[in-house]
């Protein structure tokens, strides 16, 4: 008679364990010969993966270029930050008034709304006290002891009395007054927020543009300071303003009256008095005079997009002979131009001296030299330099000394309310990505673990369900015969069809199609994360299900008729007896379906998430580093699939049975 | 509910068939059978009598098409609570079906816990009880795959004697045992007979059925072809058929 075994056989044999000297028959060695002895053990696969690791990981963490991407990639955490949430919150004190009630009117009801909805955003906490002269359906108004009227909101009353009758009625009302406080939450503990209502502002310059400095009775120093040089792509230049681009899609505008002196690159075209006469033929040659140093290609450049060019200038570009002859100065240069020596100058300077030929001609009226046309300044998308006039600034010395002065310009403002006197918090978004604040860290490699975690835990849900519905059960009542072939269907239709489309469509689908009709027909707003995490746990879960359906199957018969036998239900059985043993059975295949997922949640980049893989294509296509850039995101993927293959094994080998 | 001198098991002409992929197998063929309470009925009978169907069907492990089992005064047909009944009947399996993930204390107080609802205090004490009571109880925290087969088999009547159960079925309880570990079930088997537990039996043990059965019963093709007190049925069969079982199994 064979003994027959109910244990289900362990799908994975145990591998042959790492070598482990004993200490029964090994004399105890030192550290270095137990990691030499460990290491020789190793496949020469694994040595070679890890020297090459190691090798990698120096080299990288010693490069600048990588060290950017590397920041680049996981959303430029800082070590330590204040602002761990943006939030704006209602604050409600209880406070009390007493008072008089005068009389009732009808009056409207919304006026009184919207001036209380006023008069309480933004207002201090106060108390009141006072007398009531007015109550509609919704409001109380009263008379206050100092001669004012408060209008309050009743759903803000917490408790009334009322003394007297007629139209002299006493009355004391405790009431909630609403503060709304925005800004961003620095500091938390169980009872109280603080919360930084004004940001500080900072501003440090050059000593050297120090002109005078005043000590204040407040203890702030006014500085005067010599005017600023800014430079930047001009936009708009006017009369009255200038504006440049100052960033990426910003623009700062100045007042020219603000400004000491404006350097936008001029162009001037002085040309021989005679030759402004002469028509020139084809097959002549053009004399261009322009002066050493000064970009006469630009100049050129410029030139051709005048519309009313100089007559011995025309032919320039055409089908005249140009011949370019370079003068060491201005000087020289106009006196050839008026000797005939050439037709014309060409001139463009963007700094002081841009109108210096104008003023020669002017200077010189008799040296044949004539400007047919006014110095051209340039309009838009060249680079202007320009001066500010002197200002002053005030503010609280940070730091000084020979190369910067920081001053404090606006100190930052805190408040600290009680947790328990929040009526309604309005909003609470993560602030900056930090070591202390990990919560604002959303991009990168951050959103990766992310999606993979939030799509993986909902794809577990889905497969669990699917899996248990695609379970052949006894069923022994029409009912649930009929229900038991209707969730299989329902089950085998999602299964294949999600398995036989590729995951990237799945992803389309959810964020193009499902989410838009969602919230076209449900009024539902799904955020690109979301739509990102339910596409991936739909694609998934039908892997995950047959996983589960393989694994319970795999667990003999006679374990559900035990668990039946003793009483227990369908649920309880599968709860207590089949789902743990079918667990360990499943582990391996999940675990490896995690290290998929993980790998494919680079796909929601096609739903433009700044996930790992995006982020680095970003970097690549501002800075053409694709080398690094690509070799630090596949490290990083690597990195994370490598610990969690280790965390799957570390799981299996503590969740074995005994043998 | 049921009273000392009516059936606690009543069997009444009960049909059961099979739809395989090769046919219909007629399993049960108008079995009726009466057991009392405290009687202990050991069931023979070839291979493929029905002899295991018969037991499923007493506690609804299969559904029957045909005719009807009442146990303790409850039809099992449409039986709305039938966790309530099995949990009054017992079944040990020739296979053990012990939780391979739950050690030995653990796989007796498991349907205590979910089924009874017992307090867990009392849930353990009842299960070294038991444990104590066929005889292992060192091993409690040993796991399933740490025990020998009649170690787990003896386990495992220990799990179906912790519900208080009123019938116990032991479907060939020692066929998948070594000839030196039959004894030790059989011993227990014997102990709970002597206590008066109402037990219906299938094995070939002839010693068993002679020292504890009331009565014995032969099986063929899913019908009850005889039954008597054990010692009658084994030396002198009426049947041919019986005669022919019995000549090829002593
Ligand atoms: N789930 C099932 N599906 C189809 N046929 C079945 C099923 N269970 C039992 N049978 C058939 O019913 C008949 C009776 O089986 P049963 O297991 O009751 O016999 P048994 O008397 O217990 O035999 P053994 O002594 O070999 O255990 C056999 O022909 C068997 O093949
Ligand atoms: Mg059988």
């Amino acid at each position: 008679m064979s003994e027959q075994n109910p244990v289900p056989d362990d799908p994975a044999p145990e591998p042959p364990d790492v070598f482990t000297p004993s200490d029964d028959d090994i004399p105890p060695e030192g550290l270095y010969t137990r990691v030499i002895l460990w290491a020789a053990d190793l496949p020469w696969w694994a040595i070679i993966l890890i020297i090459s690791i190691v090798v990698v990981l120096y080299s990288m963490s010693t490069s600048i270029a990588y060290k950017n991407v590397t920041r680049w990639l996981t959303d430029d955490p800082q070590v330590k930050t204040d602002d761990l949430f943006d939030v704006v919150q209602v604050v409600g004190e209880p406070s009390m008034i007493t008072g008089r009630f005068v009389g009732e009117t009808g009056d409207s009801v919304n006026t009184v709304i919207n001036e209380l909805l006023e008069s309480s955003i933004d207002s201090e906490i106060v108390t009141h006290t006072g007398f009531l002269v007015r109550e509609t359906p919704a409001t109380l108004t009263i008379a206050t002891d100092d001669g004012g009227t408060v209008h309050l909101r009743k759903e803000n009353i917490t408790a009334e009395e009322r003394t007297g009758s007629g139209g002299d009625i006493q009355i004391t009302v405790n009431y909630v007054d609403r503060v709304t406080v925005t800004g961003t939450l620095v500091k938390q503990n169980d009872d109280m927020m603080r919360i930084r209502t004004v940001d500080e502002e900072i501003d440090s310059f050059d000593p050297a543009r120090v002109i005078s400095r005043t000590d204040n009775a407040d203890g702030t120093i006014t500085f005067e300071r010599d005017g600023a040089v800014i430079t930047g792509i001009l936009s708009v230049l006017s009369n009255i303003n200038i504006t440049i681009k100052a960033g990426e899609d910003q623009t700062a505008e100045y007042r020219r009256d603000t400004l000491e002196w404006i350097n936008v690159p001029t162009l001037t075209v002085a040309v021989n008095a005679d030759a402004n006469r002469r028509t020139i033929a084809p097959g002549d040659t053009v004399r261009v005079a322009f002066l050493q140093g000064t970009d006469i290609i630009e100049a050129l450049d410029q030139l051709d997009s005048l519309d009313n060019v100089p007559v011995p200038l025309r032919y320039t570009d055409g089908s005249a002979q140009v011949s370019l002859l370079p003068y060491p100065d201005l000087e020289t240069a106009l006196a050839a131009v008026g000797a005939g020596e050439a037709d014309g100058l060409v001139y463009l300077d963007a700094g002081p001296d841009r109108l210096a030929v104008a003023e020669w001609v002017e200077a010189n009226p008799d040296a044949g030299v004539v400007m047919p046309d006014d110095p051209r300044e340039c309009n838009k998308d060249c680079e202007v330099s320009f001066k500010r006039l002197d200002d002053t600034i005030t503010g609280v010395i940070l730091e000084e000394d020979a190369d910067t002065i920081t001053l404090q310009l606006v100190a930052p403002e805190y408040i600290e309310i009680d947790k328990n006197k929040i009526v309604e918090n309005k909003r609470m978004e993560p602030g900056v990505c930090a070591l202390n604040n990990l919560r604002g860290c959303n991009e990168g490699i951050f959103l990766t673990l992310r999606v993979t975690f939030q799509a993986y835990a909902l794809a577990l849900v889905i497969g669990l369900v699917v899996g248990l519905m695609r379970v052949q059960t006894n069923p022994t009542t029409i009912f649930s015969k009929w229900m038991n072939t209707v969730l299989q269907t329902i089950s085998t239709l999602y299964v294949e069809i999600v398995r036989g489309i590729p995951l990237l469509v799945i992803l389309l689908y959810a964020g193009f199609v499902i989410s838009p009709r969602l919230r076209d027909i449900f009024g539902l707003n799904l955020s690109d994360e979301q739509e990102a995490v339910i596409g991936l746990a739909f694609g998934y879960g039908a892997f995950i299900a047959e996983i589960f359906r393989a694994g319970i199957q795999s667990i003999g018969r006679g374990q559900m008729e035990a668990a039946r036998s003793l009483g227990m239900s369908y649920p309880q059985a599968m709860r207590y007896v089949i789902l743990p043993q079918a667990v360990r059975v499943v582990l391996p295949p999940l675990g490896n379906d995690f290290i998929a997922l993980l790998k494919d949640s680079a796909l929601i980049s096609v739903l433009a998430l700044p996930d790992l893989l995006q982020l680095g294509r970003l970097y690549v296509s501002r800075t053409f580093r694709a080398f690094e850039g690509y070799n630090t995101v596949a490290i990083m993927y690597l990195m994370m699939t490598l610990f969690l293959s280790m965390m799957v094994r570390i799981i299996e080998r503590r969740t074995r049975l005994p043998e | 509910m049921s009273q000392a001198n009516e059936p606690i098991i009543q069997i009444d002409n009960v049909h059961k068939r099979f739809q395989t992929l090769h046919g219909t197998v007629y399993a049960l063929n108008g079995v009726s059978l009466n057991v009392m309470p405290g009687e202990v009925v050991v069931v023979v009978g070839p291979s493929g009598s029905g002899k295991s169907t018969m037991l499923r069907c007493i506690n609804r492990l299969e559904t029957i098409d045909a005719g009807s089992i009442t146990v303790d005064g409850l039809p099992l047909r449409g039986a709305r609570n039938i966790n309530k009944v099995r949990a009054e009947v017992g079944m040990v399996f020739q296979s053990f079906n012990l939780f391979p993930h739950r050690n030995a204390l653990d796989n007796i107080i498991l349907a205590q816990r979910v089924v009874r609802h017992r307090r867990k205090r009392e849930a353990v004490e009842r299960a070294h009880d038991l444990l104590a009571k066929v005889g292992i109880p060192e091993k409690a925290d040993a796991f399933p795959a740490q025990l020998s087969g009649g170690q787990q088999q003896r386990v495992a009547i220990a799990r179906a004697l912790a519900m208080d159960p009123k019938i116990m079925l032991f479907d060939e309880p020692t066929s998948a045992l070594d000839p030196e570990m039959i004894k030790e079930v059989l011993d227990v088997m014997l102990d709970l007979a002597r206590e008066g537990m109402t037990m219906v039996v299938v094995s070939h043990e002839m010693g068993f059925a002679r020292a504890a059965a009331d009565r014995a019963v032969f099986m063929d093709e899913g019908r009850i072809v005889e039954e008597d007190v054990p010692d009658v049925l084994f030396s002198t069969p009426s049947h041919d058929r019986t005669k022919l079982f019995l000549s090829k199994i002593l």
